[in-house]
């Protein structure tokens, strides 16, 4: 699996390329639906807001400037997202009423925020899966997911516990660089 | 109500049990009133005209190959109409509980659905690596192993589906996702990474995009060797093995050192019998 930052993926996009689109989606179609939810769309609709978004990130792609200083990617894409749902749920209480519309904007944020810590991490779990070796990545859930004993899982491969230790500590950096570089 | 079923010369195809996405999979009656399976391939659309063609030259060669060895699908007869290309093998058992309904004995099947124990797993595992072994002594590689494509006919193991087979040596990166080793390699290689995977299935009865997850539930020095050898097939993305001979000399040995009542006794799930 190819891998890229989060701000590579859009720039990506303003070459119109499909491998772009798909990774975009495969990234983000979860994270998306995820707080569309808590917008208030319904799951018949989760789809058309995934849509919505990228359609608006398309658009925007083209003028997309990643710059750190100026804002966090993660709030770049909350914006979207929340102006799409927000558009949505305008339009389906215009044809109810339209004093329904909830102010729902402060206790999303709370909510975005954990559910983007969430993407982070199994993201950066896929990533670190594809890169190390299948036996580093072993002992690495073994260690840190299932909380094993480091005795044990040394004896499983035939290792020292010291080698165990180095490459759980080795592997543990990695993830966290991988962390980093995602969570922009 | 018109008939929609398939035209096939000398064939009367009953029920439809399985479709792909150039093909679907038939079961036929002969003249005799021999059940057979019918594998048809789409000819009508031209947009898949060059997989069609690859494919017909893949049974070509793995026909030949097979030879009736036991542990790969015969295949019985290859023709053409106007609409398809076909070919006529053995059905697989029948995995479904009656008789009346058919479902064909895949180890998919046996995985998702039947306890079966460290015997019956080197025994699959043994009668793969024999199948795999005789393609490769004819220079060919299957390139799509998988446990969809090992079907059970009088409960004997057999590889079938070789529409992807050709040259050992062939570079390429066709075959399913999740079996299919990371960049272009050789259809040698392939096999073995599929291999390897299949193994890590049949031990941590997960689907092999897990990999190289161990369940939580797993005593693992249990199946510390079986996890060695799907390492070894599949660890890197290049296999450390050079030949089904190297891979059987492993599984021997780990079928041996196996402690398979720790995991009778530790998880429900996993049962194991006649130990």
């Amino acid at each position: 699996m190819s891998f890229t930052t989060h701000p590579s993926v859009v720039r990506n996009l303003k070459d119109g390329r499909s491998e772009a689109w798909n990774r975009f989606f495969e990234l983000y179609a979860p994270l998306i639906r995820l707080h569309g939810k808590d917008c208030g769309i319904d799951d018949d609709s989760l789809d058309d807001l995934v849509q919505n978004v990228m359609m608006s990130v398309f658009h925007s792609s083209a003028r997309f400037e990643y710059d750190p200083a100026k804002g966090r990617f993660r709030d770049y894409l909350r914006f979207i997202i929340r102006a799409r749902a927000n558009d949505m749920l305008r339009a389906r209480y215009r044809r109810v009423n339209p004093q329904e519309i909830p102010a729902v904007e402060e206790c999303l944020d709370e909510l975005y925020s954990a559910e983007w810590e969430e993407h982070v991490r199994t993201e950066s779990l896929k990533k670190l899966k594809a890169d190390i070796l299948a036996r580093h990545y072993q002992i690495f859930h073994m260690l840190d997911v299932q909380n094993r004993k480091v005795r044990d899982v040394a004896r499983f491969f035939q290792m020292s516990e010291a080698s165990i230790y180095s490459i759980r500590n080795r592997t543990e950096l990695k993830l966290r660089r991988i962390a980093e570089q995602m969570d922009v | 109500m018109p008939d929609t079923r398939p035209k096939i010369p000398n064939f009367t195809l009953v029920e439809e049990c399985g479709r792909g996405s150039i093909g679907s999979v038939w079961l036929a009656v002969d003249p005799d009133g021999i059940l057979r399976a019918i594998r048809l391939v789409n000819l009508s659309d031209p947009a898949n005209r060059e997989r069609i063609e690859a494919e017909a030259r893949a049974i070509t060669l793995y026909r030949n190959a097979a030879d009736h060895h036991p542990n790969l699908l015969d295949i019985l007869y290859v023709g053409r109409t106007a609409r398809h290309l076909y070919y006529v093998t053995e059905p697989a058992d029948n995995a479904a509980p009656s008789s009346c309904t058919y479902r064909a004995d895949t180890l998919a099947d046996r995985l998702e659905r039947r306890p079966y124990s460290a015997e019956e797993t080197r025994g699959y595992i043994e009668a793969l690596l024999n199948g795999v072994e005789h393609l490769h002594k004819n220079r060919l590689a299957h390139r799509d192993l998988k446990p969809e494509n090992i079907l059970f006919i009088r409960n004997e193991l057999k590889i079938a589906d070789p529409g992807l087979s050709g040259s050992i040596a062939k570079i390429s990166e066709s075959g399913t996702e999740e079996f299919r080793p990371p960049g272009r390699t050789s259809g040698e290689q392939a096999d073995f990474y599929a291999i390897g995977k299949i193994i890590y299935c049949l031990y941590t009865r997960r689907n092999a995009d897990r990999f190289p997850e161990i369940p939580e539930e797993i005593e693992i020095r249990s199946i510390a060797a079986w996890n060695e050898i799907a390492l070894k097939c599949c660890g890197d993305g290049a296999s450390s093995y050079r030949s089904i001979a190297d891979i059987r000399a492993d599984v021997r040995k780990a079928g041996s050192s196996c402690r398979w009542r720790e995991i009778l006794r530790r998880t429900g799930q996993y049962a194991f019998h006649g130990l």
